[in-house]
């Protein structure tokens, strides 16, 4: 290493003995400074996951059945066919490790999209995704709409999930043609809240009234409709599609420095973005179709992630994951015990936290 | 990783580049005379005269046609990530502000695309920060900085990689005065050092005067002068490149410096 001279604003003339050994010093305490810096990453990413243990045992605990914490032990690792048995296993179980799978998927998925599109406010909610499989069950709920092989309790899941995936396909197709313009794609996104919306309006307006009521429900997002079936699936996208995810990361954090100097760097940002939103519209979709549309999640989980963990995408992305787990988990605490006796939709706990944060995040860029 | 095919004395040529934007052609059958490694080159030439793309073809950032070679490295045929390894770009504008530590920013650069280890990078991307007299930003996060230190960033972002080729699109534009002469100075040296070919836009004819070595006169994507600076910087061409009356004076130290007197009303 050439003691070279400097050219900022530390210019220093002391001699080159000394320099050598100021130098080194000062290599050395990089050195240190950044594996601190990597170890306390590391202990957040712990704190998070402490903290999901933490949160998952209470909301298996708490609920409107009021079991005590022996009865719910002796359920869950006696099962028999007696109430306590049925609220664990078929209940409080599933709700709550729903929730920190729909947590996970959107919280990935949002920490995603938001590098992919360098844009902050994008997430699966705020681009359509949502809005796309709200329209889905809404033609199976209203027109009764049925699928070949689809057995009925299916269909309003997988008739979301095909018009989620049609839609994040269709902001890849933007994005693809328009390969270097992200707004144009949140733009896009953003259109597709609308037409979703209205269509969604236009269903509810030609439904009967038990179709408008269930409709109504499906678009509020609620934990109540796990099932172990439904969590296995989304367990098992989790699993096939998340190391992918993992070995984009180093690329993506080189996206973060600038379309062009990923370029550049020779990372192939066309192809990065594509898989990407692959994965986005998968994860995502399997999210909402099944739970329906919990908003802010996505939007929210990759802000908190990126202030705890900075933007170095192998900790931002597990970080924006954890973060996403503990808002669904905390938030299905909050739905079911904020007003006793009644479970509110999971997804107006989301929104009613999460939309002063977004307004927060807008207020706060100068636009 | 300085690859063995381009040597100290190897230059960059330019044959036959084409680039079109639709059927808009920018830069038509562009051929320069050898760009010397070690010396910095200026590429001037007007607002839309196609110098920002012609970095950007060279990078190989924007499709084109034509041979580009870096001594015998066939630029023009490499993929992406080969071209990378050899070539290093600065885009236009700063580094963005974002969530990362200095120390950081660079290793991802360094990184990016390869296989070294996080030691190696790290080692690395804190010896360059030294080098550009920026290792007390380190462990600053990007979006504290002020213009100018991030360019300083964006430059140790280019020379971690160990290019041949380093291609500077407008480095100065958003820097004060202190910046300026800082990152010039910076480039000068490594190009010197390292024996680079150094490509470098700029818009003020004093700083490319003064500090650079040959020069590429562009005009609507066409080659109107390249060579040393001072022997092609003439009142005629400046005339015929910005449309402007100007004088080369040499100042009090012997140095030569551009005034401009006024604008032609009539281009020649």
């Amino acid at each position: 290493m050439m003691p070279t001279e400097p050219v900022g604003r530390t210019k220093d003339h002391s001699p080159d003995l000394e320099r050598y050994g100021e130098l080194a010093a000062r290599l050395t305490g990089m050195k240190t400074s950044y594996s601190r810096l990597t170890s306390r990453r590391a202990v957040i990413l712990l704190i998070l996951l402490g903290l999901i243990c933490g949160s998952l045992l209470l909301d298996f605990s708490l609920g409107p059945a009021g079991l005590t914490p022996s009865q719910l032990m002796h359920a869950l690792f006696h099962p028999s066919s007696d109430t306590a048995s049925v609220i664990v296993w078929q209940l409080r179980l599933p709700y709550a490790l729903m929730a920190i799978l729909v947590g996970l998927a959107l919280g990935v998925s949002g920490g995603e999209m938001q590098t992919i599109l360098d844009n902050p406010l994008a997430s699966p909610f705020t681009l359509g995704v949502s809005a796309a499989a709200a329209f889905g069950a809404s033609l199976a709920i209203v027109l009764h709409w049925k699928l070949p092989y689809v057995p009925e309790n299916w269909m309003v899941p997988i008739e979301a999930f095909i018009f989620a995936v049609g839609s994040a396909f269709l902001l890849e197709l933007v994005s693809r043609a328009r390969a270097r313009s992200t707004s144009v794609v949140v733009l896009f996104g953003i259109a597709l809240v609308f037409t979703f919306h209205a269509f969604v309006a236009l269903m509810q307006f030609v439904a009967d009234e038990d179709s408008l009521q269930e409709l109504v429900f499906w678009t509020m997002g609620s934990l109540t409709r796990a099932d172990w079936d439904k969590i296995g699936i989304l367990g098992l996208g989790c699993v096939v599609i998340l190391p992918f995810t993992w070995r984009a990361a180093s690329a993506m954090t080189a996206l973060r420095l600038g379309e062009d100097r990923a370029a550049s760097y020779g990372v192939d940002v066309a192809h990065l973005r594509m898989m990407s939103l692959l994965r986005i519209s998968i994860l995502s979709a399997l999210a909402v179709s099944f739970v329906g549309t919990i908003g802010f999640v996505g939007l929210v989980a990759p802000h908190i992630a990126r202030r705890l963990l900075g933007e170095d995408h192998r900790y931002y992305l597990p970080g924006s994951a954890l973060c996403g787990c503990l808002i669904m988990s905390l938030s299905s605490i909050a739905a079911k015990n904020l007003i006793p006796g009644v479970v509110i939709p999971v997804g107006i706990v989301t929104a009613l936290v999460g939309i002063p944060f977004f307004l927060g995040v807008v207020l706060r860029r100068r636009i | 990783m300085q690859p063995s095919s381009v040597g100290e004395t190897d230059a960059l040529l330019v044959s036959d580049l084409s680039v079109h934007y639709g059927a808009r052609r920018v830069i038509e059958n562009l051929t320069l005379g050898p760009i010397r490694a070690g010396r910095i080159t200026a590429v001037l030439g007007p607002n839309g005269s196609g110098k920002s793309t012609l970095l950007r073809a060279i990078a190989g950032l924007t499709k084109s046609t034509g041979t580009v070679t870096l001594g015998e490295a066939h630029l023009s045929g490499m993929s992406s990530s080969k071209r990378a390894e050899l070539s290093a770009y600065l885009p236009q504008t700063l580094p963005p502000t974002v969530h990362l530590q200095v120390l950081e920013a660079v290793m991802v650069a360094r990184r990016a695309g390869s296989m070294i280890s996080a030691t190696t990078a790290l080692e690395e991307s804190a010896e360059i920060l030294e080098r550009l007299g920026i290792g007390s930003l380190a462990l600053r996060y990007m979006d504290e900085l002020s213009g100018g230190q991030r360019q300083l960033v964006g430059l140790a972002q280019a020379l971690v990689r160990r290019p041949a080729l380093l291609l500077l699109d407008e480095p100065l534009s958003a820097l004060d005065l202190h910046y300026q002469i800082a990152v010039m100075e910076a480039v000068r040296h490594e190009t010197e050092m390292r024996q680079l070919v150094t490509l470098i836009v700029v818009h003020d004819l004093n700083i490319a005067i003064q500090r650079a070595s040959d020069v590429i006169y562009l005009k609507d994507g066409k080659l109107v002068q390249q060579g040393s600076v001072i022997d092609v910087t003439t009142p005629a061409i400046l005339a015929e490149i910005y449309s402007v009356r100007a004088r080369i004076e040499l100042c009090s130290r012997n140095k030569p410096h551009v005034l401009v007197d006024d604008v032609v009303r009539d281009p020649l």
